[in-house]
């Protein structure tokens, strides 16, 4: 495969000869149509070959044609290229007239591509510059404050992660919520992006509105991104590097940890864990022997003494570099695009990383009608993870570091971490009066590992042939492949490997290796006839295709146990299972499929250029729902007015654009990841396997669902887009109302049916909005351009209709009709009572109680956890040959429980866990006006913990500066070469005072925040 | 010019073509590889076997040994607990609401789903050509059923009374039934009449070598406990004979060796755990050696510490962790790590039927209570010396507090105090580590009955919860 590559590669390159035949001058002067001035730079071109030169400073250029030329290419970054004759004159002059994309650019939408005043959708396309060079492990975080309602939110910040996204709001309360991902036509899976190369990528168009979601029908619902690579083009073959090397740093925490004379100061005042154990007014101290007193005395000395920086320990400032090399080029014949890159990254808690290497091949060839198309990328990663990531647990470094006591040393005299098993190797060095979580934790880091190996091919062929004039018969085919090889040891004879199964008095710590592998792929066919014409003033389009999907998925994993301490990571070091040992190996495994089988038609008709009106029909077979409801037809309409074609106004020099677009359709929601038999099968009434004494049995596993059906959306858009004073003000205005209906809700089961809930399509949800994006070009002349860029959404959600039920709580929050989906439902906290100090709560008839009672206190008054409100702004700069770009992103009126101050401020925990400093504050005596409760008082989850997470966030700003070409010129080796730096993360405002605030769950509990990354990068092209 | 036409339709057929070859129906009618549909679980009597087995899978103890732990004065927070692990239980301050994970509403959904599994098994029976051969399956899942529906009656009833509310009685699987509560006498006679059937259809000869499935032995334990239950003195005698004339007490040499499952004397049934099930030392001691909870000082000194063979088998002082900061006292019948973890869940053992004679003695002859007893405290104690009681209140108390030792943390405490309604009244030196445990739970409070799950009276409109949690 891969010989056959590099075959292509070279033959790609030798394609690109041409021929000399009796040649001539030409020259010429190239001006701006912005400010009439002389545009330098400007590469001009002989169409479809490499043969070319540039304008000089005063934008002249002379070049020698051969005598069969006909025509030249002039292209500028930011222009709109021209091909011009050159047939008639040798003396060409031209204007080359600035690329405003928001009037031309291609909106793709997987089955078609059309220009934007022919588009009756919303759609947002986010092109490369946006995209590459941003050092995410994951692509979709690259795409947070791009398109206003496209809602991006980091759940982790550990490299490679993927975030939570939503394009318009979520549609569905107990089905998925992610959108459809497609790359260059093959649906790939979602939320598996670490293996991905954003640098590969040419634009992403997102898909909002019914009239191009609807395209997808059954999985359409929640939005599309469709992703297109980049494809070489004709001409001279370009060969750049891109690298970039920085680092990551932790960003400053909202909030201050006690030190151990603070903590154990708390805990003396509070009569409990060491403080007290080792406090002078400790009746066991002062009625104790003189010899004890001395002792106690020495070992509060050494304990007071010990002031351990936590975060010190666990985390680093993370290394990050990436490397790519890449050619494109080709004749207009075969064109082709590769590159070869590496990514680095290391995150900012130990042992946290991401590499990744990426290979990608795409070659397109055109033979008079006939048009064939290859696009592969292939990549593989190595991730390594922290352990248990945003979990309440002693093995997950971001708790341990906070619930670590200050006055525990982690270490020996010779370096080694004293964990809680340490009796079993020693005895302890010296008294230890901490109960060993952090130090735990601590080792756990080197004495576990959690390893993930990703292989990823995405792989897409196509081919047309127009077999008739405006008729094409095509095709597009291809398939989606990943395999994870996930690998955790648990290293034996480590405080770690005690806490595995198969522990004994005689193998304390056997440790324990597991392994699994999970193979996901996908394949997918589209065929189909296409037809495009032109009668008079009708500008028609239409296909109708036929598209199969298939998905199958594939897991299996063991875990062996009593590990061999020389061979650790490797299956090889496992012990055989035998009926005394304990050491029996456990076994996993599965496998599951689906099928999609379509029928879509596609029809478009624009009017002399005025009025564009599109039709689609998709009729969607499915193997996920019962055989009553198979096949759903999806449909949709949509219409363009560009009204600027009008007679009115095409004379008006204030109004450059002006188009209205209106739609209408139905898609359905997908039914989640297909990789589990639950969603592939959610409708049968199954029995399982389990065992019993090591015998197998079979038991049921779920009630089954008759009726079980699609949940369907129903959107309406209208749109506008505006350009005026010479299309240097631009914006794009849409509403929106999706109704989503058949939601699936939790209907809770009686216990005695074995169950505890059935999903049936019974809910309502409606999720309206408006979005909005500016771009203004404040500054705009040859040397000087100043863009700023703004974009706004508003989605309100609200669920209405439950089917039998009104309401259902779920954990902290509420499913209920006419509030938004995410709605936080806890008791709402009245303070601290000044004259007891307990901690107080509202009763649901405004009156004060001491006495917590979750279920007739909850109330629904904090607000949701999906930010209704988001968006970003920025500006873009270029003065000469630097270049400036920011990017700002905000998500507002949101708010979510914050576990860490739960645990933190928590007197309770004060003998266990260290506490912020505000703990000081704790209610000593009646007339104590404070937050913070009495010991004796209960520390319960209520409204105290809601927070408002609303954030603005200093996301991106990057510098840089294009080495001019009178200098490249020069060195002859070099087409350009651009240096650039770049933060990531600079700053966030927020009233949060948990770790990060980004993220779209509901409870914040210990997650990897968001690093703060700065690189420097260096762009070069050959 | 013909030629080139059909040249050209040629080509974009093939491009087309394609469709043929992938797109089919078969792509669409999948079905699943990896699970059995309900319509075909069961069709021949190796299923019923199969089924069987799923319907113990899901059987659990450990939220009865929980609840009566947790509840009562057997247990006492540990130094290592935080205010996280089951907090609200031992301080009866929980309301119907889920209070955790592990909470004293597990029991309900627990069992309940266990005799849904049997129901199943059972209505489908009847119509398989080889039914004939399964009868004794269809004892062991009657037998289940009786079971379950004794333990959410100790669980759940509101009090142990003929006409107080008990748990629903299912007799039939269904999806979308609301059942309403029986009372505690109709399912006392379900009960009874499941375990006569059962007894009628499995054979003397069925037994497991670690007692780990339903015997005719083990259906007279479940005899014997709901006759205690009901007061049924006479039963409770005759069940609890049956037990003890076939299943003898563990000698002391034999004794130690029941919690670490290399003997099964005396376990006439337990329920099977193995590395890949969860293990009942958790509810104690965490994962990572932090102790929840530990024995009571009360529970520690009901027992002479030297010659009865039951303490050190049921408490352990770990006297190399730092008395100061971790917890030294441990429950070490559930051990909660090292070999022994994934120990048997005892049920029934012939000393709580030995128990059970006892207390049913009590009302006509005070002479045969006080010798079972007696029996009972010469297996366990060296040089024990019988005792006497005159009055059936005396042997009622001794059997009490020896119910107290015999059964520590084997699902009893809290349910016989109310099965005598007596208030759980906790040891002064147990209420001091933790965070204002308080010492007395009255017969009139509200957590002295457990509430039905919050969401099974949402699902269910004929659930009545508890009275003193509405």
């Amino acid at each position: 495969m891969k010989k056959n590559l590099l075959n292509l590669l070279l033959l790609s390159f030798f394609a690109l000869s041409s021929a000399f035949a009796q040649s001539r001058k030409i020259t010429g002067t190239v001006k701006s149509s912005d400010d009439g001035q002389p545009l330098p730079g400007v590469t001009v071109k002989i169409t479809g070959t490499a043969i070319g030169t540039q304008t000089n400073a005063a934008g002249e250029y002379t070049l020698t044609v051969g005598g069969g030329e006909k025509s030249l290419t002039f292209s500028y970054v930011g222009y709109v290229q021209q091909i011009v004759s050159i047939l008639k004159s040798s003396t060409i002059n031209i204007t080359l007239v600035s690329d405003a994309k928001f009037i031309n650019e291609v909106v793709i939408t997987g089955y078609t591509a059309t220009s934007r005043d022919k588009t009756t959708g919303a759609t947002t396309k986010v092109s490369a510059e946006k995209i590459n060079d941003v050092p995410f492990g994951s692509f979709d975080q690259t795409l947070q404050g791009r398109v206003p309602g496209l809602s991006i939110l980091a759940g982790s910040g550990q490299p490679g992660t993927v975030a939570n996204v939503y394009i318009r709001g979520a549609t569905s309360i107990n089905g998925s919520t992610t959108p459809l991902y497609v790359i260059d036509g093959i649906p790939v899976e979602s939320s598996v992006f670490s293996t991905l190369n954003p640098n590969d990528f040419e634009s992403v168009d997102v898909l909002k509105d019914a009239s191009s979601t609807s395209l997808y029908g059954s999985r359409g619902a929640n939005g599309v991104l469709v992703i297109t690579t980049k494809k070489g083009k004709a001409g001279q073959t370009n060969i750049t590097y891109d690298g970039q090397a920085g680092f990551s740093n932790r960003t400053t925490a909202k909030f201050t940890m006690m030190n151990t004379s603070e903590i154990l100061g708390l805990q003396e005042y509070l009569k409990i864990g060491a403080g007290y154990a080792l406090s002078p007014n400790n009746p066991s101290y002062t009625t104790g022997t003189a010899a004890n007193r001395a002792l106690i005395d020495h070992r509060r000395d050494s304990v007071y003494n010990i002031n351990t920086k936590w975060d010190d320990l666990f985390f680093r400032t993370g290394k990050f570099q990436s490397h790519q090399f890449s050619a494109s080029g080709g004749s207009e014949k075969t064109r082709f695009y590769t590159s070869l890159s590496y990514y680095s990254q290391d995150g900012i808690a130990k042992r946290s990383k991401l590499d990744r290497y990426n290979l990608r091949l795409n070659l397109d060839h055109t033979a008079g009608n006939f048009k064939i198309g290859v696009q592969s990328g292939l990549g593989f990663s190595n991730s390594l993870f922290i352990e248990s990531e945003a979990g309440v647990a002693l093995a997950n470094p971001y708790a341990a570091a906070y619930l670590g006591m200050p006055y525990e040393n982690p270490f020996d005299a010779n370096g080694n971490i004293i964990t809680s098993s340490y009796r079993g190797i020693g005895v302890q060095p010296f008294p230890i009066y901490d109960s060993r979580i952090a130090s735990n934790a601590l080792a756990r880091i080197d004495q576990t590992n959690s390893k993930n190996n990703q292989t990823k091919a995405t792989v897409g062929f196509n081919a047309s042939y127009q077999f008739f004039k405006g008729f094409s018969a095509k095709t597009n085919a291809g398939l989606d492949y990943r395999e994870t090889y996930n690998e955790s040891t648990v290293y034996p004879n480590t405080y770690a490997g005690s806490t595995s199964v198969g522990n004994s008095a005689t193998n304390p710590s056997p440790g324990s290796y597991t392994n699994s592998n999970a193979r996901n792929l996908q394949l997918i066919q589209t065929s189909g006839l296409e037809y495009l014409n032109n009668f008079g003033k009708h500008d028609v389009y239409a296909t109708a295709l036929v598209e199969n999907v298939y998905n199958r998925y594939t897991t299996f994993g063991y875990t062996g146990y009593g590990i061999n301490a020389s061979e650790l990571n490797t299956p090889a070091g496992i012990t055989a299972g035998t009926a005394t040992n304990g050491f029996i190996p456990v076994v996993s495994g599965g496998k599951t499929r689906a099928g999609i089988n379509s029928l879509i038609a596609i029809a478009r008709d624009t009017y002399d250029g005025k009025y564009t009106i599109q039709a689609s029909v998709r009729r969607d077979g499915s193997s996920q729902v019962v055989s009553s409801n198979q096949y759903h037809n999806f449909f949709s309409v949509g219409g363009t007015w560009n009204v600027k074609k009008e007679d009115f106004l095409t004379n008006s020099s204030f109004i450059d654009v002006l188009r209205v677009r209106a739609n209408y359709g139905t898609t359905a929601s997908p039914f989640g990841s297909y990789s589990s038999n639950t969603v592939n099968f959610g409708y049968l009434s199954l029995y399982g396997t389990t065992a019993y004494a090591g015998t197998g049995g079979i038991a049921p596993s779920t009630p089954g669902n008759p009726d079980y059906d699609w949940e369907y959306t129903a959107a309406t858009d209208i749109g506008v887009d505006i350009a005026v004073l010479k299309n240097r003000l631009r914006a794009n205005i849409d509403v929106y109302v999706k109704n989503t209906h058949n939601l699936f809700v939790s209907e809770g089961l009686s216990y005695t049916s074995g169950f505890a809930s059935l999903n049936v399509n019974a809910g309502k949800m409606r999720n309206k909005g408006i979005e909005i994006a500016l771009e203004g070009d404040v500054v705009h002349n040859r040397d000087l351009n100043v863009t700023l860029f703004a974009n706004f959404a508003y989605n309100d959600n609200k669920i209405t209709d439950l089917g039998q039920v009104s309401e259902y709580a779920s954990g902290t929050s509420i499913v209920r009709v006419g509030l938004p989906l995410g709605s936080h439902y806890i008791p709402q906290a009245a303070g601290v009572d000044p004259a007891t100090g307990n901690y107080l709560y509202y009763n649901k008839d405004g009156s004060v109680t001491p006495v917590y009672n979750s279920t007739t206190q909850s109330v629904a008054s904090f607000g949701t956890y999906f930010a209704p409100y988001q968006g970003g702004f920025g500006l873009n700069g270029r003065y000469k040959e630097f270049t400036v770009s920011s990017l700002f992103s905000y998500a507002r009126k949101f708010s979510r429980f914050n576990n860490q101050s739960f645990f933190l401020v928590n007197a309770g925990n004060a003998a266990s866990y260290n506490q912020e400093e505000i703990v000081n504050t704790i209610w000593k005596k009646p007339g104590d006006i404070t937050t913070v409760g009495a010991y004796t008082s209960t520390r319960q989850f209520s409204s105290q913990d809601v927070q408002d997470a609303s954030f603005v966030r200093f996301r991106n700003l990057q510098i840089g500066y294009a080495i001019p070409q009178s200098v490249i010129g020069k060195m002859k080796y070099f087409k350009g070469i651009k240096i650039f730096a770049q933060g990531e993360n600079l700053y966030t405002w927020t009233k949060w005072t948990g770790f990060d605030p980004e993220d779209s769950n509901n409870i914040a509990s210990f997650e990897y925040p968001a690093a703060r990354t700065f690189t420097f990068g260096l762009n070069i092209s050959l | 010019m013909k030629k080139n036409y059909i040249n050209r339709y040629f080509k974009a057929a093939l491009i087309v073509g394609l469709v043929s070859v992938i797109g089919c129906k078969k792509n669409i009618d999948l079905k699943s590889s990896d699970t059995i549909s309900t319509d075909n679980a069961i069709t021949k009597a190796a299923d019923v076997e199969l089924a069987t087995i799923g319907a113990y899978a899901a059987l659990s103890y450990d939220n009865t040994i929980y609840a009566n732990a947790i509840m009562s004065d057997e247990v006492r927070w540990a130094l290592d607990n935080n205010t996280r692990n089951y907090g609200a239980e031992h301080k009866w301050q929980f309301d119907a609401s889920a209070p955790g994970a592990n909470d004293v509403t597990a029991a309900w959904v627990n069992l309940y789903n266990v005799i849904d599994r049997v129901n199943r098994v059972l209505a489908i029976i009847p119509t398989l050509p080889d039914a004939a051969t399964v009868t004794r399956q269809k004892g062991e899942l009657l037998a289940l059923r009786a079971f379950c529906t004794l333990e959410l009656v100790r669980n759940y009833a509101t009090t142990y009374t003929a006409a107080s509310l008990g748990v629903p009685i299912l007799t039939q699987s269904s999806v979308l039934g609301t059942p309403v509560r029986n009372t505690f006498a109709e399912d006392i006679t379900q009960i009874k009449a499941d375990l006569v059937s059962a007894k009628a259809l499995i054979p003397a000869s069925f037994t497991t070598a670690d007692n780990t499935r339903f015997s005719l032995l083990s259906i007279s334990a479940i005899q014997a406990r709901t006759a205690l239950y009901e007061k049924n003195y006479a039963d409770a005698i005759t069940y609890a004979t049956e037990v003890i004339n076939a299943a003898p007490l563990a000698t002391r040499a034999q004794f130690p060796g029941i919690w670490t499952d290399v003997a099964y004397n005396e376990t006439v049934f337990s329920i099977k755990r193995t590395s890949t099930t969860s293990y009942t030392g958790i509810l104690f001691r965490d994962a990572n050696n932090d102790v929840f909870f530990s024995p009571s000082f009360k529970e520690i000194d009901l027992f002479d510490k030297v010659n009865d063979i039951r303490y050190a088998s049921y408490i352990k002082q770990d006297l190399t962790l730092p008395a100061a900061t971790k917890e030294q006292w441990l429950v070490v019948k559930y051990p909660g790590s090292g070999a022994n973890k994934y120990n048997n869940v005892k049920v029934f053992r012939t000393a709580e039927m030995y128990l059970i004679r006892a207390e049913a003695y009590e009302s006509t002859n005070v002479a045969l209570g006080t010798a079972d007893l007696n029996t009972l405290r010469a297996a366990r104690i060296t040089g024990y010396v019988p005792q006497v009681f005159v009055t059936a209140t005396d042997l009622d108390n001794a059997i009490m507090t020896e119910r107290m030792k015999e059964l520590f943390c084997e699902g009893h405490r809290f349910f016989d105090l109310r099965r005598k309604a007596l208030p759980v009244v906790r040891d002064d030196r147990d209420i001091v580590t933790g965070n204002a445990i308080p010492k007395t739970l009255a017969v009139t409070d509200r957590n002295y009955a457990l509430p039905i799950p919050q969401a099974e009276i949402l699902a269910n409109k004929n659930m009545v919860q508890n009275p003193t949690y509405k």
